[in-house]
């Protein structure tokens, strides 16, 4: 027996250390998830800080958010209206590419545009706070530094992500009119008769909610990166890389989940 | 007052305090010195409730820091002003906003005159008038050092920490950033505690000066006595000093 357990311990020990450690991070994670939306509901509540995060995270995302939805919008046009060409069924391209804008493409290409810009920006920022002791700072100022790093980004992020969804199905729809209609010749009456035929209320509201549900993860994981960063630049570094992967795959699994769930109740 | 007794923290399983006592009088200057990695720092950071002991209490006016709930240890630390090695001011503040942080955070004062008004008294206090609108990018290790100390005794706290306020400044600026303490204390009556490696230092400012260990306290005592000590760690670190300092003079 002694010899099976000598045999096997180098295989199952470090596998087995890996569990502990990523099941110890999660629940430092979730905690952290926690406090934050406990401070949410105490005084002082930072106005101020919440609407300077929202500017950062949505009103200056706005350019890169229109740059490539007009452009994703626009190529997957393209291509559906190849594909559907085989089969003349062109004037689909319209109502094919809103229902994936609103339902997936929309809110999951905001949130990975966002993970780009503003959360690799919050996990940098406030790893670079951490390791020169400006959190430290604030503890010692009396100052919890959940609610006033936290907090504001978390709840920016939240309300900013579904109306830079909304932005970006709008301009997407844009990209795919402009090829549907001047570079496929798609007849503009069949074109939107069929988008606002197939595309309801439920698909762009089911988008919001899940913009809304990434924003809270995103900007919860990156908060949670920068918090835990040590080791001086190249700590920031390692852990902004992190917040960024760790957001972005977030993003796709739970994209899977959501859309399963919304499918099932919301969307007959 | 601040007693700690029995104090043990280790971090990954590495001890680095293991047991410290040490008792800080009221309205005095206390130096704790010590090697690098001693667990100076470490120690500092237990007496404002950074850190958490594995064991042991730190009692500050008679209240037991490890018995405060999150809220209360928040608001526990307002009697505390801290002075961080590397200044830990914020980057993206002036240095105006800086010293103003903390007023405007505890609404203590509504009128942005009369924060003006104060931070600016505050700043003159350091030496600094005249550099409100600088960014911390903009300033010396020494400027940096004398906006964190402003920035906190700008709540006029019971307590102050230093920690290594004179580490990696030229000599003049060590000597005026000692006089600063001497200054401090003597115009707010507050109690201090430097954390320093510098021995010269400590003689200048302290009442008391404590020498920690291998995370223990082993020797404590006035400055005279301290110089005096036979404890031949503290004979090694004094003259180890003494030796720098007459090579220097030579």
């Amino acid at each position: 027996m002694d010899r099976v357990l000598n045999l096997i311990s180098p295989i199952f020990t470090p596998f087995g250390a890996f569990i502990i450690e990523k099941t110890r991070s999660l629940g430092h994670w979730v905690v952290f998830c926690g406090e934050a939306i406990a401070w949410t509901f105490r005084p002082p509540f930072r106005t101020a800080q919440l609407f300077r995060q929202m500017e950062f995270v949505g009103v200056r995302s706005t350019g890169i958010i229109a740059l490539t939805a007009f452009f994703s919008g626009a190529v997957f046009a393209l291509q559906i209206g190849k594909v559907y060409g085989l089969f003349n069924m062109e004037i689909m391209v319209g109502a094919t590419v809103g229902l994936s804008l609103t339902r997936e493409i929309g809110p999951v290409f905001a949130a990975l545009m966002v993970i780009a810009r503003v959360c690799s920006s919050m996990a940098a920022e406030i790893g670079t706070m951490r390791v020169t002791e400006q959190i430290d700072a604030l503890e010692t100022m009396a100052v919890d530094p959940i609610q006033f790093l936290v907090v504001p980004r978390l709840w920016a992020s939240v309300f900013m992500l579904p109306l830079l969804t909304v932005l970006y199905n709008f301009v997407g729809i844009i990209g795919a009119y402009f090829v549907g209609i001047y570079v496929l010749h798609i007849p503009e009456g069949p074109f939107m008769t069929k988008l606002y035929y197939y595309v309801d209320g439920d698909d762009f509201i089911s988008g919001l909610v899940k913009a809304a549900i990434f924003g809270f993860f995103i900007s919860l994981i990156s908060c949670y990166e920068g918090f835990t960063t040590t080791g001086g630049a190249e700590g920031v570094g390692r852990k902004t890389t992190r917040a960024v992967v760790i957001s972005s795959v977030c993003v796709l699994v739970m994209d899977y989940f959501l859309t399963s769930w919304i499918l099932e109740y919301f969307i007959r | 007052m601040i007693e700690i007794t029995e104090l043990y923290k280790s971090f990954n399983g590495q001890p680095i305090l293991r047991g410290v006592n040490l008792t800080i009088p009221r309205g005095k200057i206390t130096v704790i010195i010590g090697p690098s990695g001693c667990g100076k720092t470490v120690l500092l950071r237990h007496i404002i409730g950074l850190l958490k002991p594995d064991r042991g209490k730190v009692v500050v006016d008679g209240t037991d820091l490890s018995r405060l709930g999150r809220l209360e240890l928040n608001e526990f630390r307002k009697r505390f002003g801290m002075l961080f090695q590397s200044a830990a001011l914020f980057d993206s503040l002036t240095v105006f906003e800086n010293v103003a942080f903390p007023l405007r955070e505890h609404k203590l004062l509504k009128d942005e005159d009369k924060i003006a008004s104060l931070v600016r008294e505050k700043l003159k206090l350091v030496g600094l008038e005249g550099a409100e609108e600088k960014m911390p990018s903009e300033l010396s290790g020494g400027m940096k050092k004398r906006v964190g100390l402003a920035r906190a005794i700008v709540l006029t706290p019971q307590i102050l920490l230093y920690d290594e306020p004179v580490t990696g400044l030229d000599p003049i600026m060590s000597v005026a950033i000692d006089n600063l303490i001497l200054s401090m204390q003597q115009a707010l009556k507050i109690t201090s505690v430097v954390i320093s490696h510098d021995i010269e230092s400590a003689l200048r400012v302290a009442d008391q000066i404590a020498m920690i260990d291998k995370g223990k306290i082993i020797e404590c005592g006035e400055p005279k006595a301290f110089h005096q000590s036979q404890n031949p760690t503290v004979r090694a670190f004094l003259s180890a000093a003494g030796a720098a300092v007459s090579k220097g003079d030579s």
